[in-house]
């Protein structure tokens, strides 16, 4: 008989009359690396949630190594075995390692004798697993990479014997991510029962002994992942066959439509956060930035869409100098798909003929004296939703109420719309599911060819390497220089998102 | 997952709120009991004397006009995301501005009376000044909040407390009635300055009806003879010797129409939609070419008019208590109770036209309360304060506990309803 250290049987769980889960049967084999992989909202986390203790489901029993799991308790999911590391960590950032590890876990209200005690412990788990942190180390200042770490190693510390990694890659380098699959082959060596929950099918490919597939809140299929390939998976997923290459004739790049030289930002704490960036994006063609979260991109996006003010440098639009506020700049037809949707992009409270007009509220388009064409707006909205396939095509509903990938087409279909010059576009499929995503793509590519210059920010390197005709890398603020994409290949792509390129700042310092 | 916990929008605007009155009115009873008093008898009094009475009624729609008002400019900062609970600071502000233009019409200053203008010229001046005071006043903790990130909640409050001091200093000085030396008061306004109230239709027709009933006893007809004969005579002058006090005026026709100029003012022009994208999500007001800083001013600065219109009914209105001075008790605690009316009115001008009125009788259920109460058999001994606790409790139940309620209808609907009087929702297909 089979050794299983999570067996799901049966569980199902709705909210309202939305049925998040329906009837998932589960089981995972003891010492094995095990894939969920499913869309958004396919209903991944809310499963890992009722694991975890978070929910209870409505139906349905958990056994964990062979033991019944109590449910609604964390505590209890703890004491059963089982660790999560999150997609956001849960760290405190301004403490050392090694008292983030002990918080919840203090011991008594004396800490001397549970850090010392922490210290060996976290040694021993270090060496058994090679996982090198310093324990002294203040979490803030360590990479992204190694706050993953310290969140694995407090999971064992607190016994884990499974440990469930939700989207684990999201915010690594390839680097670091094949340092975590590393880390994880070596967490199965050791008999660590793992479930990594993902939307990259690449990875799952690589690090997964067999896999699992969620549509709609139901399980339709486990495999082995030996014998399945990705084409299948995403077939699994969607329901459909799904075109993972994007078709694309090569661009035919016309003159400079937006330059971008010697660029710094420095926001409003006096924090340094774009050091001389310079590219050029031409008309017809694709400029990709590559780049882990949080190096840039998004300042770089704000500060070219007019809603911060650059400290120094020149950005040029056609010829002339670029306008200072966001809605001037629209005015010097340059749209904007901003990399989060529901902070900036679209006003959630707001129906979504609302939202889909947001930045051009007082154009006379939809505008009269101050009046707004409400008929007018709504009819045409609903219109410009069949057009951009927004599921349900109705002006009227709440945009809160659509799904992440239909919220995206909201705004894509706002700013492609009033067909730019320039289009800048942040993470246009983050959150979006794989259907959606063909058709982002291809709408993107219909922008390029009817002659707009798009810049393309994107933190999927697969993505970034499809779509785009030319790319850079973003660190830390600096810009690398520009590879065609044709001539480059993920590794070296990730060198330069790493870091690995001559950086000096506007002065002409080295750093 | 988007969850469906949406209610029915008849439910979730008709029966909720109705629900929360009920609670509320429920405590207050418990309280009358507590005390020792017949609530049965109060409630008699508020049926028989305040909605069934043409003085009652005309009576809470002038408190709720002076409601309307605050209400409103409650409701419009709300809309952007703001606390303006300077009303009363700004009412009284808005009262200054507009004594100030009065007594320089009025000659106070300089003792030149040509500028005395008749009302139908001065009564829009002085709503236009009463406007431009409150919004100037309001001005200030806008920009502070816009502009240097001072709690729009804590400076209106301080400024609640200067405004109380500049019109005790005016009322004292420059603005005192030379013919009442310390009580701090203005001069008297003009009667023909007062606002045209319901009650003036009645006094004009009852000028006929009196010269008619002298008529009669000149004929030598006794009262129960005119009563007999002329019964439809007799019922008119009943009918107009009680309405000639009312005091509604025609202040609520204007407020009703600022409330219809308020839903379109948000919901239907560009300004109202940067507010309400400034309120619900500033990074995305901005994305989307909004001047925040600007429109939070914009809107506060309007919000403060509408604050300072509230004056103009209660010196140029005919309340029981108008005065037709400017006195330094202001909007007498009507700005605050206009937070009340914001947060049970949802913030939509129709929800704070139902809610004022509904304030609006409660107030003059307290007046009768208190002067009628002694009067009854067995007497009725409550102070007119149990209004307070009666609106406390309401905007309890409706602001601080508004969930609780909800949740109950919620869980009701659900469990025993079995699912009924939900929203039908549809939801965003996860796949295009």
């Amino acid at each position: 008989m089979t050794n299983f250290a999570i067996e799901l049987n049966g569980i199902s769980k709705s909210f309202g009359p939305v049925q998040a889960n329906k009837d998932i049967d589960l089981a995972v084999e003891a010492g094995t690396i095990h894939g969920i992989v499913g869309e958004n909202g396919a209903g991944k986390s809310t499963l890992m949630s009722i694991l975890y203790g978070f929910y209870v489901p409505d139906e349905g029993s958990i056994n964990v190594f062979g033991e019944p799991l109590e449910f609604n308790s964390s505590q209890k999911a703890i004491e059963a075995g089982i660790g999560m590391v999150h997609q956001h960590f849960m760290l405190g950032e301004p403490f050392s390692v090694l008292e983030n590890i002990i918080l919840g876990a203090e011991g008594n209200f004396l800490l001397g004798g549970a850090m010392s005690k922490a210290r060996e412990a976290l040694l021993q788990l270090s060496e058994r697993y090679g996982l090198s942190v310093d324990p002294d180390a203040i979490v803030g200042t360590l990479p992204v990479g190694v706050q993953q770490r310290v969140e694995i190693l407090k999971a064992l510390y607190r016994g884990a014997k499974v440990l469930i990694l939700d989207e684990p890659t999201g915010v690594l380098t390839p680097q670091e991510a094949d340092a975590l699959f590393d880390i994880l082959r070596a967490l199965k060596e050791q008999g660590t029962t793992i479930l990594l929950i993902t939307h990259k099918l690449q990875e799952i490919m690589n690090v997964t002994d067999s896999v699992s597939v969620i549509r709609r809140g139901e399980m339709v299929g486990h495999r082995e992942t030996a014998q399945t390939s990705p084409e299948e998976l995403a077939e699994l997923m969607v329901g459909r066959k799904v075109l993972l290459e994007v078709d694309k004739a090569p661009a035919q790049p016309k003159e400079v439509a937006l330059s971008v030289k010697g660029l710094d930002y420095t926001d409003e704490r006096g924090i340094q956060r774009l050091s001389n960036v310079s590219f050029d994006v031409r008309a017809g063609e694709i400029l990709g930035v590559a780049g882990v979260s949080g190096n840039g991109q998004a300042y770089l996006l704000e500060v070219l869409s007019g809603m911060h003010a650059a400290s120094g440098g020149s950005i040029t639009v056609n010829g002339s100098a670029l306008a200072t506020t966001p809605d001037l700049v629209r005015s010097q037809s340059i749209g904007h798909v901003p990399e989060d949707r529901q902070h900036m992009g679209l006003v959630t409270a707001f129906p979504a003929w609302e939202s889909g007009i947001l930045g051009f509220q007082a154009s006379a388009l939809y505008c009269n004296r101050g009046a707004m064409k409400t008929g007018f707006i709504k009819e045409t909205m609903g219109t410009l939703m069949e057009k951009f396939d927004v599921r349900p095509p109705n002006p009227l509903l709440a945009t809160a109420k659509f799904s992440g990938g239909n919220q995206q087409k909201i705004v894509l279909a706002r700013e492609i719309d009033k067909a730019p010059d320039i289009l800048l576009v942040g993470q246009p499929t983050r959150g979006v599911d794989i259907g959606a995503i063909e058709f982002i793509h291809r709408q993107i590519i219909a922008m390029r060819d009817a002659g707009a210059a798009i810049l393309l920010v994107s933190v999927e390197l697969e993505e970034v390497l499809s779509l785009s005709d030319r790319v850079v890398a973003m660190f830390d603020g600096f810009c690398s220089p520009d590879r065609i994409t044709a001539e480059t290949d993920e590794r070296s792509l990730g060198l330069l998102m790493a870091g690995e390129f001559e950086r000096t700042t506007s002065t002409g310092m080295a750093a | 997952m988007s969850q469906s916990r949406e209610l029915h929008p008849i439910i979730n605007y008709g029966v909720v709120p109705l629900l929360q009155l009920v609670l509320a009115f429920a405590v207050a009873g418990l309280l009358i009991v507590l005390i020792g008093q017949n609530p049965v008898q109060a409630v008699q009094l508020y049926v028989t004397d305040v909605l069934l009475s043409p003085v009652g009624i005309g009576q809470s729609i002038y408190y709720a006009t002076t409601l309307m008002f605050t209400g409103m400019a409650v409701a419009l900062a709300f809309h952007a995301g703001l606390f303006n609970i300077g009303g009363e600071g700004q009412g009284l502000v808005g009262g200054i501005a507009m004594t100030g233009i009065a007594l320089l019409m009025m000659g106070h200053f300089t003792g030149d009376v040509s500028m005395l203008m008749p009302g139908f010229l001065a009564v829009p001046i002085l709503f236009l000044f009463a406007a431009l005071g409150g919004a100037a006043w309001a001005a200030i903790p806008g920009y502070l909040q816009a502009y240097r990130g001072s709690h729009l909640v804590i400076t209106t409050i301080m400024f609640n407390a200067i405004a109380f001091s500049l019109v005790l200093f005016l009322l004292t000085g420059w603005f005192q009635n030379p013919e009442t030396p310390g009580d701090p008061k203005s001069p008297l306004f003009p009667e023909s300055w007062w606002l045209w109230k319901l009650g003036d239709l009645y006094q004009y027709q009852l000028i006929g009806l009196e010269a008619q009933y002298q008529e009669f006893k000149d004929a030598g007809l006794k009262v129960k003879d005119i009563k007999a004969q002329h019964a439809e005579f007799w019922d008119q002058r009943a009918m107009a010797r009680s309405m000639k006090n009312s005091a509604a005026n025609v202040s609520f026709l204007f407020a009703l129409l600022l409330a219809v100029g308020f839903w379109f003012f948000v919901w239907r022009t560009k300004w109202g939609y940067a507010i309400r994208a400034v309120g619900f999500n500033q990074t995305a007001a901005r994305y989307g070419g909004v001047n925040v800083p600007r429109t939070m001013v914009m809107t506060v600065c309007i919000s403060g008019a509408l604050a300072g219109l509230a004056t103009t009914n209660i010196i140029l209105g005919n309340g029981s208590d108008s005065e037709h001075v400017l006195r330094e008790t202001g909007l007498v605690g009507l700005g605050f109770v206009g937070i009340a009316v914001a947060l049970m009115g949802r913030n939509h001008p129709f929800g704070i036209v139902l809610a004022a009125l509904l304030f609006g009788s409660l107030f003059q259920w307290g007046e009768v309360i208190q002067l009628k109460g002694q009067f009854i058999r067995p007497k009725l001994d409550i102070d007119k304060e149990i209004v307070v606790a009666l609106q406390g409790l309401v905007v309890l139940f409706t602001g601080a506990l508004y969930l609780m309620v909800v949740w109950a209808v919620q869980w009701f609907a659900n469990r025993v309803l079995g699912g009924w009087g939900f929203v039908k929702e549809e939801i965003g297909e996860e796949r295009a």
